[in-house]
């Protein structure tokens, strides 16, 4: 009898397990901002929440290319996404369905048949040393990266070859035209200005006092903010042509195992939007047009995302024939 | 000679042990190996007729691949000059053999992270530019260096070096006998080493500079296309192709002619030995010293640690099993190719995906489980990508070390057991055990580090403790980084103390 009690339990654990509701979510946002929102989701529903998680190196290629490969039997349901370029890409493929989530953002940040919504915004900022830099010296413009004023290699930005950086140079590709922007980026590199790997780089050798400033992503400047480096965070431009935002998305899959938990999911994920802006994962909330970090408010490019996808195969190249050598 | 089974002496004495049993197994594990390629070419091969964009590499990125190949092969040959000099000074130290997994666990980005933030604190040329990647690169290699140098030791004729002695002096005998015996095995370890470095962007581009890997992965990150990927990987594929056979055949030729010794180092002074270890204290000391700095408390070492357990276990769980499988693939095919030296061409040819970007691989693996009716299969896609890229290794290991093996043994075993399985399994294991263990090892530590494909396979509610590590890095959380550094270098030092202990050192019989 004991023994059959014994079975019994374990059966029973096995199909409660295997009856409990999930949701599979591919996300590049950052897992130590995603994972605990997801773990306070599953809380709240009763929905177990299987991740898969990115890293800034693969600057959500990878993720991506599983979307892709697995399009004929999706395993993920929902595609969590810190940018924006990768997620009209797939929406291009045909890999999405609307979740019929609305949303309170800007039309710019969501489609009009619902096929992804934006959720929370990064803004493309100078990060500056206030040790090395004086307020007065303060760059308040992208031109200024490598000025005169500023020491020989004392100022930096990311490779303009993949993740944000790469995208703001299609966006400025589509803004200001391939000419101006090729422009740019040969006086960048004939200035001296340091490029590197990554943005999380440029915050590391600013903090450092490495480099007096660098151009990095909203989210890199506030970690360090929130770590109490000695840091200024700038917006660029913001008397002329504003900055570049990179908003994130969300998306329901097609086909999809779990329509109504991805639902639940997307729901949620748009509800708490202040919230991930206040951890620090975005700056700028799409709901309602709010941003943390600028609470003065915040002058941006107005570019079409589809206009930015359209200029980046292009302005990759470009790119790639200008730094890889 | 008749063996007992009624067979003659093969071209080696361990083809006796060699069964139908392990010769079909060994066909398993090269068929295992082509599936991932298999996969890429049939990915590749629809987007070619799907008519998606593809590119070669052009002349500017084939002006890069020169640099980048001149930059790797110094960084691989300084690294193994180094990790010879510290091995051939610290061979006779009984800690050695248990100290080189904790060198080897360390993922070589953290590392080479490491070596770059020291550079860049000292300033001057360490800061920026080709100096400052090469010495950071170099260092990152340098426990592989070390682990090389200690294999080619390994291949010294004591007989032969107490007779030269008796002609020469002990500096002559170094350079005019013991280094031209052991350079082709040194050279051949250095391809590996330039395999990895000839791979790897982050270094390089955090000093300012260009390598071909970088065109490769920016048009990975530009396109997403496996096609494109691959085609400008070509030149990778094709150096590999004309390095490995070369390296390979000098490597055969140097391990067939030593036979197995106690190695004796009277070349070897005092103040080698010294500089040997003060060098291996400094490269110890200075990662160690910066990551215990920025752990902060004992309480939020902890912290991290608990935080991470999921992927700590996941990660220790699916690295033990790929290098196990890493072992019981490599062995036969070892085995093989040592008892029919017609077949050595099949070692030098699973070395190839060595050269392709790891990205590569993962897709590949998508691409067959795609093939597969059931998910079953997915669940243990992080354990194939880490077994498709570290086998070719661990078969080179373990056929260096099958021809160490004493041949009287071996010869008597042939005699007097009553079959190859008993022969197998009651001589020939007993004598591979350390080798089989030193590849366990050595395979487990990259399976560990290895990201760039396990991220392409990874299944949902699962992650790896590098992906958490990464993800750390990004957010600027050094402390947890470090403390998770130490943590898998505690266990490595652990499990080298282990071994030590439980089996005798490599180097004594």
């Amino acid at each position: 009898m004991t023994r059959l009690s014994f079975l019994l339990l374990i059966a029973t654990s096995a199909f409660a397990a295997a009856s409990q509701p999930e949701v599979v979510v591919y996300t590049s946002v950052d897992q130590v901002y995603s994972a605990p929102l997801l773990r306070e989701f599953e809380k709240a529903t009763g929905i177990q929440v299987k991740a898969v998680y990115d890293v800034e190196a693969s600057k959500t290629v990878g993720l991506a290319m599983r979307l892709e490969a697995e399009k004929d039997r999706p395993k993920a349901d929902v595609f969590w996404n810190n940018e924006f370029l990768q997620t009209l890409r797939l929406n291009r493929l045909g890999l999405f369905t609307p979740s019929g989530i609305p949303s309170q953002a800007l039309p710019q940040f969501l489609t009009s048949d619902g096929m992804w919504v934006g959720l929370g915004a990064r803004a493309r900022v100078f990060l500056v040393n206030k040790n090395l830099v004086q307020p007065e010296d303060y760059p308040r413009s992208l031109r200024d990266l490598g000025a005169a004023r500023y020491p020989a290699g004392k100022t930096g930005m990311a490779l303009p070859l993949f993740g944000t950086t790469a995208t703001q140079a299609a966006a400025m590709v589509a803004k200001d035209g391939k000419t101006d922007t090729l422009l740019f980026f040969q006086k960048i590199k004939a200035l001296a200005v340091r490029m590197l790997p990554g943005n999380s780089t440029v915050r590391d050798l600013v903090v450092s006092g490495e480099l007096a400033f660098g151009l990095t992503d909203s989210d890199d400047a506030q970690g360090a903010l929130d770590r109490g480096a000695p840091v200024e965070v700038i917006a660029p431009d913001q008397d002329t042509t504003g900055t570049f935002v990179v908003f994130g998305t969300v998306a329901m899959l097609k086909n999809c195992s779990h329509p109504e938990e991805a639902k639940k999911l997307i729901e949620f994920l748009l509800a708490a939007e202040n919230r991930l802006v206040a951890t620090g994962a975005f700056q700028w909330s799409l709901q309602d047009a709010t941003c943390a970090m600028f609470p003065q408010g915040l002058k941006t490019w107005d570019i079409a995302p589809e206009k930015i996808l359209e200029q980046y195969p292009v302005s990759s190249q470009e790119m790639r024939e200008l730094f890889v050598k | 000679m008749i063996f007992s089974d009624g067979s003659s002496p093969a071209a080696s004495p361990v083809a006796f042990f060699l069964g139908a049993g392990t010769r079909i197994w060994a066909c398993l594990a090269v068929l295992f190996f082509l599936l991932p390629l298999l996969g890429l070419g049939v990915e590749c091969l629809s987007r070619v007729v799907a008519g998606a964009a593809w590119e070669l590499p052009s002349l500017r990125a084939l002006g890069v691949l020169c640099t980048s190949v001149g930059f790797s092969l110094s960084v691989a040959l300084a690294a193994i000059a180094l990790g010879f000099f510290v091995a051939a000074g610290l061979q006779k130290k009984a800690w050695m053999p248990a100290l080189l997994p904790a060198l080897l666990i360390l993922p070589f980005s953290i590392q080479s992270l490491t070596w770059a933030m020291v550079g860049i604190r000292l300033g001057g040329v360490f800061s920026q530019g080709w100096t400052a990647a090469f010495f950071a690169e170099m260092l990152a290699f340098l426990p592989l260096g070390i682990g090389i140098g200690t294999v080619a030791l390994a291949t010294l004729d004591e007989k032969l070096l107490e007779a030269a002695q008796v002609f020469r002096r002990n500096g002559a005998v170094f350079w005019q006998i013991a280094l031209p015996l052991i350079a082709p095995v040194l050279l051949a370890g250095s391809g590996a080493i330039f395999l990895f470095s000839v791979l790897d962007f982050t270094i390089p581009s955090i000093f300012g500079c260009s390598v071909y890997s970088l065109e490769i992965y920016a048009a990975y990150s530009a396109t997403g296309n496996p096609l494109i990927v691959a085609l400008l990987s070509l030149p990778l594929i094709v150096l590999a192709c004309v390095c490995l056979p070369i390296l390979a055949r000098m490597a055969f030729r140097a391990i067939r002619l030593t036979p197995p010794t106690q190695q004796t180092l009277f070349f070897v002074s005092p103040a080698w030995q010294t500089a040997a270890l003060v060098t291996l204290g400094a490269f110890l000391l200075v990662p160690i010293v910066s990551l215990m700095a920025d752990i902060g408390t004992v309480a939020t070492f902890f912290r991290t640690l608990l935080d991470a357990q999921g992927e700590i276990v996941e990660s220790l769980w699916t690295a033990s099993i790929a290098a196990s499988l890493c072992v019981l693939a490599g062995f036969p095919l070892a085995l093989v190719c040592a008892s029919f030296p017609s077949l050595r061409w099949v070692l030098v040819a699973i070395s190839l995906p060595l050269a392709l970007p790891p990205p590569l691989i993962g897709m590949g693996l998508l691409q067959c489980a795609k093939w597969m009716p059931y998910d079953a299969f997915d669940s243990w896609l992080p354990v194939f990508v880490a077994v498709t890229r570290f086998f070719p290794l661990a078969g080179w290991i373990c056929f260096a070390m099958l021809q160490r093996i004493d041949v009287n043994a071996l010869e008597a075993a042939a005699v007097f057991q009553p079959s190859k399985i008993r022969g197998f399994c009651f001589v020939l294991l007993p004598l591979s055990r350390r080798a089989l263990g030193i590849v366990w090892l050595v395979s487990f530590a990259l399976s560990l580090g290895e990201l760039g494909a396990s991220l392409l396979v990874i299944q949902p509610g699962h992650s790896l403790l590098m992906v958490r590590i990464y993800n750390l890095l990004h957010y600027g959380a050094a402390g947890d980084v470090a403390a998770l550094g130490l943590f898998l270098q505690a266990i490595a030092l652990l499990a080298g103390i282990a071994a030590v202990l439980l089996g005798k050192s490599l180097f004594r019989r």
